[in-house]
């Protein structure tokens, strides 16, 4: 199909381009950071199968239906596949635990703001953002990941969710054939200054909790902490 | 201005208090420090300036008065004319609802510092008739997102695209076009035309006495001349939802009354006919019939802006019967109406033939809102050619306006048949 019959142009409310591949980017990043050495072939695989499967999405929007699905279809069973291989790769119950439930989310993430079909979905995105952070959560319990490792991974998971919903927001009011990279990128370059922050306050406050504080003590700097963020609240 | 939360950070607690249980759960300290990334997050929203934007809109486009089919191409810049940053924000030009964009997008995201300009460009195609542009919708989120500002701006920019003719360049001349309806000088009295004789009545003037005839036959007999009034016209534009259709792909009837009415205002004023204009639909709206060019003036922006003309149908039942009683008390005897409708129903063909009865002088000039098609589309002819035929035994002048056509060809035509 080469022109629509009226040469109107016509909006379609999917996620903005740019910030869904800074999404995907951290995502796919975030998992690559905390993945042992031995799962980085699976997830270059993931990588290349998830590109299949945009790509058959693309086709099927421009008129190859079959073609498209087709793709789609190969791209999904690679993921699969990519995952039964980091799988057997790793062999470690632990390690399948920490490494598999992130390249569930970095595909999760990926359907959300480059869908198939409709305009992109928060509550995949939600699944495909805990799938990550689960990840960094089991990854520090299970496996001797250093804690900046952990930290970058933390604020990854959470720059995910802020700029696949950015993605989305903004493919909902504006739409994904608008010029709207600028707005993205301030928006995200806000975010990455504040998780530089987070990250370098969690470092600081890990050096001063080796000067021996108490667990509780911390529990209570963290109560204290949240009830204070709730309180700016209006 | 609405301001609204858009919430979209309220996960992030969540994120900050599963961690920390799970930190908390195994007695890891460095796990239950992760939390502290959430919480920073859940801070940021509040932390981050949030300011309400004023933000001025400018809009130009190449063309303003294009030929039917030209591409126009409009360059909106948008400033922020206030002093915080604007992290976020998105700008949704008001494009005619009756033009169609044919190449990039009216549509805009980006970031400005205070003082800082962006402009956008885009195409539409110019159809027939006058198309206002509307504000500009505009939505400003704070750098966290958190905070969203929505509100229009740009009302003060009139911009219009005016893909008309001139009447003026036209066949029909000021003195056709009055002629549409009756030249209001059907009585006679002091003017400068012969009118009549009649005899002498002590309280005319002696001037007025034909002396010639007393000579001749010794009767006093007074000379009455018809007297010079300039006709003065109500222009009336139906737009009730009924009116709002049209031909698939074009521009739909009441959009091109409308821009029909402004022509007319534009001829009847430049021959220094007070002219007036109404308008039914959403509500009852009444411009008095007057002269001058501020009159005139007034007349095209409440042609141009009032809601009664907006190019969306309205949605709320138009009481008709109503809104013309309100027109009757309002029209003198001398008024003549010109009413431009589609025709669509019957309730508006009563109307006009109830107010020609009435002894106003009616003229219907009525766009085609037809098309070739399918039997119910050629149904819609056949009825509409027959509320025409109802219309001129009446006595209703009426002039049908093929889509597509030049208004001035189409009264040229109807003259013409007049004459006949």
């Amino acid at each position: 199909m080469t022109e629509p019959t009226r040469d109107r142009v016509s909006v379609s409310h999917r996620p903005a381009r740019f910030s869904a591949a800074v999404a995907v980017l951290f995502a796919a990043g975030t998992v690559a950071l905390l993945a042992p050495a031995t799962a980085l072939p699976a997830l270059g695989l993931e990588l290349v199968g998830v590109a299949v499967a945009a790509g058959g999405a693309g086709l099927r929007r421009s008129g190859w239906h079959l073609l498209g699905t087709l793709l789609v279809a190969i791209g999904v069973l690679v993921v699969g596949g990519a995952v039964a291989v980091a799988a057997a790769e790793l062999g470690g119950l632990a390690d399948i635990s920490a490494v598999v439930p992130g390249m569930v989310g970095a595909a999760a993430v990926v359907a959300a703001v480059a869908p198939v079909r409709g305009t992109g979905s928060r509550g995949l995105l939600k699944v495909g953002a805990t799938g990550v952070l689960v990840t960094v959560l089991v990854t520090g319990l299970v496996r001797n990941a250093t804690f900046p490792t952990l930290l970058a991974g933390t604020a990854g998971t959470v720059l995910t969710w802020d700029a696949g919903e950015q993605a989305t927001n903004v493919g909902e009011q504006l739409g994904r054939e608008a010029a709207t990279v600028r707005g993205e990128a301030v928006h995200i370059v806000g975010s990455v200054l504040v998780a530089g922050a987070a990250v370098g306050l969690g470092y600081g406050l890990r050096r001063v909790s080796l000067l021996s504080v108490s667990l509780g003590s911390f529990v209570l700097l963290l109560v204290g902490a949240l009830l204070f963020t709730a309180a700016l609240h209006d | 201005m609405k301001r609204r939360r858009t919430n979209r950070w309220r996960g992030v607690v969540g994120v900050a208090l599963v961690v920390g249980a799970v930190g908390l759960a195994a007695k890891r300290p460095p796990l239950l420090l992760l939390a502290g990334v959430g919480v920073v997050f859940a801070a940021y929203p509040d932390l981050a300036p949030r300011t309400e934007p004023a933000v001025g809109l400018e809009r130009t486009v190449s063309d303003p008065n294009p030929d039917p089919g030209d591409h126009v191409e409009v360059s909106v810049s948008v400033t922020n004319q206030g002093d915080g940053l604007l992290a976020d924000l998105r700008v949704v030009d008001g494009v005619p609802p009756t033009l169609s964009v044919v190449e990039s997008l009216p549509r805009r995201g980006t970031a400005l510092r205070p003082g800082e300009t962006d402009s956008f460009t885009y195409t539409v195609r110019a159809e027939r008739g006058t198309h206002g542009f509307e504000p500009a919708t505009v939505v400003a989120r704070d750098l966290a997102g958190a905070t969203e500002f929505e509100t229009t701006v740009g009302a003060e920019a009139l911009t219009e695209l005016d893909c008309t003719t001139p009447l003026s360049s036209a066949p029909v001349r000021p003195e056709t076009l009055q002629q549409v309806g009756r030249i209001a000088a059907d009585a006679g009295g002091i003017g400068t035309e012969f009118y009549r004789t009649r005899e002498y009545h002590p309280s005319d003037s002696i001037g007025r006495i034909d002396w010639n005839r007393y000579a001749a036959t010794g009767e006093l007999t007074t000379t009455e001349y018809r007297e010079e009034r300039a006709t003065s016209v109500l222009i009336a534009v139906d737009a009730r939802a009924s009116a709002y259709r049209g031909p698939d792909d074009h521009t739909h009837a009441v959009v091109r009354c409308v821009s029909g009415a402004r022509r007319l205002v534009d001829v009847l004023s430049r021959t220094r006919n007070p002219v007036g204009v109404a308008g039914f639909g959403r509500e009852y709206c009444l411009l008095e019939p007057d002269t001058g060019r501020e009159h005139a003036r007034r007349a095209h922006r409440i042609l141009a802006t009032h809601e009664t003309f907006d190019s969306r149908p309205p949605t709320d039942p138009v009481d008709l019967e109503g809104q013309a009683r309100q027109l009757r008390a309002s029209l003198n005897e001398r008024t003549q109406l010109v009413l431009l409708s589609p025709l669509c129903d019957d309730e508006i063909v009563r109307l006009a033939r109830r107010l020609q009865l009435a002894g106003h002088a009616v003229t219907v000039v009525t766009p085609d809102p037809t098309d070739e098609g399918s039997p119910g589309r050629r149904l819609g002819q056949v009825e509409r050619r027959n509320r025409e035929t109802e219309l001129r035994d009446a006595g209703v002048r009426v002039v049908p306006w093929a889509a597509d056509e030049a208004l001035e060809s189409a009264f040229d035509r109807a003259t013409r048949r007049w004459h006949r």
